[in-house]
Parts: structure tokens; C-alpha cells; sequence
């Protein structure tokens, strides 16, 4: 019989202790030949490799570790400079015999021509912590908003929702989400590009964390829970956690409009932007984080709505209002495909003879459940969903096409103008007057018959609206001031408005037989407005008195119902004949044009 | 019939043997034979254990197996089974697949380990292969 080895008897103690140190060691440790024969292995080495050994032995490394390494004996062929390392932390999966999923890392050096050194270790907890720094990095990652490093909106949903989820003690709301939209924020990206915006909005999170952490860790028993986010775009979330009371909410929402007021220096240009804030409080709040959100949103869109840079307190009413106008919005897309706008026109008569001038164009929805929807109650909805140019064109072109079917049949004696309202949407629309022109091509209606009507407030909006204005009179269409009185712009202002004429509002009409200063208001626009070489037109003119006094205070113009309210198409055709005096009235309905109003929008179009 | 030479490392009836053998009687086997008390210390130790694993008697009997005599089989494969089978006062007789790596060199061997209650010691038992 062979021994394993010399008799330890002939070997120095030193050489003993050596041995017992290999043995102990908590590291596998091997040398093989550069074919991956083993020719030394301590104890851990063999414990750890013994799960790969699928014949029981350990006589080649290579072999062993063919199906977890297969290149590992390539690599030990590459490695041939004494000192290269052949791997080093080589990781290979074991199942182990005791069940489980173990990792083994390996470390080969080459030694030299016959002789490789290796170190085997069992790296599983190792790699399991990596896994977890990983998944949190990862975690992280998707939680986190890019641009601005701020939570993102997943985060801070599930904040929220930890917020909704606390049990409340005191049965007073502690927490609040404040949905923050910044104002003219289109605008800003467009002149300054998007890196301006992208810098802008990085400016906006610093602002917003600086406002909410240093100032509002309250809440004594309880760490303060305040997130700001980024949901996207221009829109961030502030979730206001611990709170003392409602009064904080408002003055923290306000403070943060204030703080994102302040002028930006952005590329040495100083940047103004306001924001709208939305807020839900948590006595108003939903059972779904989601659903806090929308709420909260709806609440900024109505700041929006109010002119912005203000907050607004979410109610349940405001929800209301957001569903019916979101139910109006669609009905209203139904409507325009399924014609159920059409248009109605009301007289303008010469207030000197009684001509008739011409006709004001008025849009009137016959909704098939609701019945006539007022104009006031989806125009606005019509604007703010995009619908307005359709809704816009429908009108102008109906008008137009209406006006000129009226002069083809009525010839000389036929109203000369037609008027159309232009809404606030259109007006800053760069668009509009190809549109005018489009219209006024296909309808065939020479462009002097035609007059837009604007409101003060529209009119007077800066350098770009003026512009515009006077590219829609250079078409040669007229252009009126629709509502004056009622606005803010005075009489001074009139000679900076490229105007043709200013239609006096009811409002100052009604009362003008027994108000004094009514009549002396009217009377110096009427003066104002002649000097400056625009005529009037007065509305709402219901009786032969207030005809007769408007007449003598020189006003060009009037309409109302003393002559006619708005009429459909077919009737307003009627009405002028009938004014006319005309013996032979051609039946409406068989002009194609004049009878098609009344219900289908579609027989107005090319 | 000569006890000695039909004895075999997979005889069933090794334990009863071994418990009874001298030491003469253990030394005549032709595989190693480590015999280990209660506490893992070892007590017997045969002839073909110690010159095939190169470790004199003296060097090994009354220390213990699995920490000072043999680490490589400190583990579940081998020490686990003894540790269990002691805790739960059962029968222990597993032949394994086994490496050893006294000395360094990596061989393969079978071993046998033997233990039950009420007996003084447990065994392992080693088989080289080649």
C-alpha cells in the first residue's frame, strides 16, 4: 500500500504548521497544472468544488468546472506571462447538495510555465447584497424624475396613498396636495428652447423643495413627510404632510406662487412665469391617490381659469363642473359631425332710415337631449378643447356663403354686410386670416361685406394681436368692437384700435331714455367714435323710444329685438323680403343655400 | 471461514465487527478505519488509514476529527450526518462519493460512515479507489 504522501515524521515541524494553516483556512486555495490537473487543494477548496464534481472526483479542475466555465481552460492557454491572471472573481452558480442556489467565485493566476495558482470562495452573500444595491438602484431609477432628480410621479402617488392610508387621530385633515402648473410655460420653452426649459424647470424644483423643506417641517410627533415631485412637463406635486391646520395650506400655496413668481435669469434673459395651483385638502380627499390627483388638477385648471398665478381649494362642485363640461366637450365634437350647429342672424338696421344694414351671424347649438345650449356655455369649452377653429369656420363660412346667396337673390336691395364674432382662441391664432381668406374665396363674398367682431379685452392684447388685426384688414373686411362699455378700455384708447366701428352694449342702451349719464356716455363715444372716423352700432334696442333717441344722438346703427331677434336662415330670408316689400317671394327652401342653415351645416360647405 | 479476509468495506455486519476487533484485527484491513467518540475526538485509527493518509497514530488519536485530524470533512457531506444522526438518536450507515484532500492532494474515496445509539463510537470509513 502507498502512502498519500511522505510520512509526516520526516518533515520539519514548521512544514506541519504550514499544513494546518492550508487546512484551517476559510478560503479555498489550488494549484493545477496548466492541463487542470490538481495537484494541491486544501479542505475548502474540495467542499466547495465537491458539488460540481459530477464523477466524484476533483482530479481536474477544467473538468470540473466544464459546464459552469467552459472557456476557463482558453483562458488559462491565454494567460501564459508568469504573474497573468487567468480570472480573477469568476462566477460560477452551484446547485448545492444541501439545496440552494450558491455562487462561486474563482481566481486563477498563472505562476509559471507548469503551475497555476487559484483561490476558490463562496461569493452567494456577496452577490445577493449586489442584487438588492441593484434592485434598489433600480427602484430608485424608476422613481425618480430625470431632469429634475425629484421623485417622479409613481413616487409621490404612493405617498399619497401612504397618506390616505394613516389612521388619523384628531380627525382633522393633516395633509394636502398641491398641484402646481406653471403659467406661460409654452411660451417660455419656445423663446428660450427646450435647454432653457429644461434649465427653467431644474430652477422651478430647486425653488419649490428650498420653499417647502426649510419652512414647513411641522408636525411635532410625527417626521414631516413632505414631497415635492415632477409629474411631467411643467407640472409638479407638492404633498404637504404633518400639517397644523387648513390655514397652513393657503399660506404655503401661496408662498410657493410667490417664490415661483420671481424672475428667472436664464442665458443672462430674465424669465417671468406665474403658476396655477391646485389643492386638495385632506377632509376633501378621494380613497384613491390617483384620484386625489385629477381632483387636484381640475382645482389648478379652474386657477388657470381665473386668470393663474393664484391656488384653488378643491371642491366637489368643482368636479361637477369639470364632468359636465367634459361631457359637454365630446357632445360638442358629436355636434360638429352631426351638424347640430347652425347658424341664426340677427338685423342691423341704419337707425337713419330703417335700411337694413345688414346681419350679425350667430352660432346656436340644438342639442338633441338638452335642447338650445348657449353659446356662452360652449364656446368656452370649445376653446379650451381645441374645437373653436372648427366651430370658428363653420360660423364664418356660413355666414359668408348666407350673405352672398341673400346679394345673388336679392341684388341691389340685399343687406350689405354680414358680422361675425371672432372668439379669443381665433384671435391668437397666426392661421386666422388664411382662414378669413379661404372663406371669403370659396363663399365668393367680396371681403368689404364682411365684419369681425372682437371684445375690448381681446383687442387691446399686445403688439402680436394688433398685428394680426390689421392683417385681417388688409384683406378688406371691416373690423367692430363688440360690448364697448363694459370692458376696461376707454375712449382714449379707441384711436389705437384699428376699428371700423364700436357697437354700443346694451347695457347702456336699456336705460339711456332715463339715465342721464347713460345718454352722455353714449353720446361721447358716438363723438369720440366719428372723430376718429369709425361709425356705431347700439344694441339691445327694444323700443321705437330708445330707435328714435339713439337716432338723434347720431348713432350710425342699431339692432335688437324692436326689429327682429336672431332669425334661422330661412326666416331671416323671409323677414327680408317681407321688408322689402316684395310681391314675390321665392319659397326658401328652394334656394339651396338659404333653406340648408336651418339644420344641416354641411350643405353650407364646398 | 477467515473473518478477516471476507470482511469487506460494504459488509452489513461491519459495525458489530469493528466494536469487537483488536487492533491487530483493524490494522489487517485493507481500508482506513477511524474510530471517533461521543465528542469527535478520535480513538482508534487503523494501519491503512495512517499510511495512506501519511499521519501517524500519535498525531491523531485523541484529537478531534473533524476540526484538528481532517477539516476537509468539517461539512455537511460529513460531519452534519454524525452531528444529525446523534441529535436524533437514529442509525447512521451512508456510503458517499467523497474527495479527500489530506495532505493537499485531492483523492476520491468512498466513505462509509457508520454510527448508532448506544454504541461508544462512530466510524468512518475509507475506501481509495484506485
Amino acid at each position: 500500500m502507498k502512502p498519500d504522501s511522505d510520512p509526516e515524521d520526516l518533515q520539519p515541524p514548521a512544514y506541519e504548521a504550514l499544513i494546518q494553516f492550508l487546512y484551517q483556512a476559510p478560503i479555498g486555495l489550488l494549484q493545477i497544472r496548466p492541463d487542470g490537473t490538481v495537484t494541491m487543494m486544501n479542505p475548502r477548496s474540495a467542499q466547495l468544488l465537491m458539488p460540481l464534481a459530477r464523477q466524484g472526483n476533483l482530479d481536474n479542475l477544467f473538468e470540473v468546472l466544464d459546464e459552469v466555465a467552459p472557456d476557463l481552460r482558453a483562458m488559462a492557454d491565454a494567460a501564459i506571462e508568469p504573474g497573468a491572471l487567468v480570472c480573477e472573481g469568476l462566477r460560477m452558480p452551484v446547485r448545492s447538495t444541501a439545496g440552494g442556489r450558491r455562487v462561486l467565485g474563482i481566481s486563477l493566476l498563472r505562476l509559471d510555465a507548469h503551475t497555476i495558482m487559484g483561490c476558490v470562495n463562496d461569493v452567494t452573500h456577496e452577490v445577493e447584497l449586489e442584487q438588492q444595491r441593484l434592485a434598489s438602484r433600480m427602484r430608485d431609477a424608476s422613481r425618480t424624475d430625470s431632469l429634475t432628480l425629484m421623485p417622479n410621479r409613481s413616487a409621490v402617488l404612493e405617498r399619497i396613498q401612504q397618506a390616505l392610508a394613516r389612521p388619523d387621530a384628531s380627525g382633522a385633515p393633516t395633509f394636502a396636495v398641491l398641484f402646481i402648473n406653471c403659467d406661460r410655460f409654452n411660451r417660455v420653452n419656445l423663446t428660450l428652447g427646450q435647454a432653457g426649459g429644461d434649465r427653467l424647470l431644474r430652477m422651478v424644483a430647486e425653488r419649490l423643495n428650498g420653499t417647502v423643506r426649510q419652512r414647513d417641517a411641522v408636525g411635532p410627533a410625527r417626521e414631516p413627510l413632505h414631497t415635492t415631485a415632477r409629474l411631467g412637463g411643467d407640472e409638479f406635486v407638492v404633498l404637504l404632510d404633518g400639517l397644523r391646520g387648513s390655514e397652513d395650506v393657503h399660506s404655503i400655496a401661496q408662498r410657493l406662487i410667490d417664490t415661483l413668481s420671481r424672475p428667472y435669469l436664464i442665458d443672462g434673459v430674465e424669465v417671468h412665469i406665474s403658476a396655477s395651483i391646485g389643492v386638495v385638502a385632506g377632509n376633501h380627499a378621494a380613497a384613491e391617490a390617483n384620484a386625489v390627483l385629477q381632483d387636484a388638477s381640475l382645482a389648478m385648471q379652474e386657477a388657470k381659469r381665473a386668470g393663474g398665478g393664484r391656488h384653488v381649494l378643491f371642491t366637489p362642485s368643482i368636479k361637477d363642473i369639470a364632468t359636465r363640461r367634459g361631457a359637454l366637450e365630446v357632445e360638442l365634437r358629436r355636434a360638429l359631425e352631426q351638424s347640430e350647429l347652425f347658424v341664426v342672424y340677427q338685423p342691423i338696421v341704419e337707425l337713419s332710415d330703417g335700411r337694413v344694414a345688414g346681419f350679425e351671424a350667430l352660432v346656436r347649438w340644438q342639442h338633441p337631449q338638452r335642447g338650445l345650449v348657449s353659446p356662452v356655455e360652449f364656446i368656452e369649452i370649445a376653446e379650451e378643447c381645441g374645437l373653436i377653429g372648427a366651430v370658428g369656420e363653420f360660423v364664418l363660412d356660413s355666414a359668408c356663403r348666407q350673405l352672398a346667396a341673400w346679394q345673388r337673390r336679392f341684388g341691389a336691395q340685399a343687406p350689405g354686410m354680414v358680422s361675425v364674432n371672432l372668439s379669443r382662441a381665433q384671435l391668437q391664432d397666426a392661421a386666422i386670416t388664411d382662414q378669413v381668406a379661404r372663406v371669403l374665396e370659396s363663399s365668393g363674398l367680396p371681403a368689404q361685406a364682411l365684419q369681425l367682431e372682437l371684445t375690448e379685452s381681446m383687442a387691446a392684447q399686445g403688439d402680436d394681436i394688433r398685428a394680426r388685426l390689421l392683417e385681417l384688414k388688409a384683406l378688406g373686411l371691416a373690423l367692430a368692437l363688440d360690448d364697448f362699455g363694459t370692458g376696461y378700455s376707454s375712449l382714449a384708447c379707441l384711436g389705437q384700435l384699428p376699428i371700423d366701428t364700436v357697437k354700443i352694449d346694451r347695457s347702456f342702451v336699456a336705460d339711456a331714455e332715463s339715465n342721464l349719464h347713460k345718454r352722455v356716455l353714449i353720446e361721447a363715444t358716438v363723438r369720440v367714435a366719428r372723430s376718429l372716423g369709425m361709425s356705431t352700432t347700439a344694441e339691445g334696442i327694444e323700443t321705437e323710444g330708445q330707435a328714435a333717441l339713439l337716432a338723434t344722438l347720431d348713432c350710425n346703427k342699431g339692432q335688437g329685438y324692436l326689429w327682429s331677434r336672431p332669425l334661422t336662415a330661412q326666416a331671416a330670408t323671409q323677414w327680408i323680403a317681407a321688408r322689402m316689400g316684395a310681391t314675390d317671394p321665392m319659397p326658401a327652401e328652394t334656394h339651396p343655400s338659404a333653406a340648408a342653415p336651418l339644420r344641416a351645416a354641411s350643405g353650407f360647405r364646398a | 471461514m477467515n473473518t478477516e479476509q471476507t470482511l469487506s468495506f460494504s459488509n452489513a455486519a461491519l459495525f458489530d465487527y469493528l466494536d469487537r476487533a483488536s487492533d491487530a484485527e483493524l490494522d489487517s484491513l485493507d481500508f482506513g478505519v477511524i474510530g471517533m467518540d461521543d465528542a469527535t475526538q478520535v480513538r482508534r485509527y487503523n494501519r491503512f488509514e495512517s499510511a495512506a493518509a501519511g499521519l501517524s497514530p500519535d498525531r491523531v488519536i485523541g484529537h478531534a476529527l473533524f476540526t484538528v485530524v481532517a477539516p476537509c470533512m468539517n461539512n455537511f457531506m460529513v460531519a452534519q450526518r454524525f452531528e444529525d444522526a446523534q441529535q436524533d438518536g437514529s442509525v447512521l450507515d451512508d456510503t458517499i462519493d467523497y474527495v479527500l484532500t489530506l495532505r493537499m492532494r485531492p483523492v476520491k474515496v468512498k466513505l462509509r460512515l457508520l454510527a448508532r445509539p448506544g454504541s461508544d463510537l462512530r466510524y468512518v470509513l475509507v475506501h481509495r479507489q484506485t
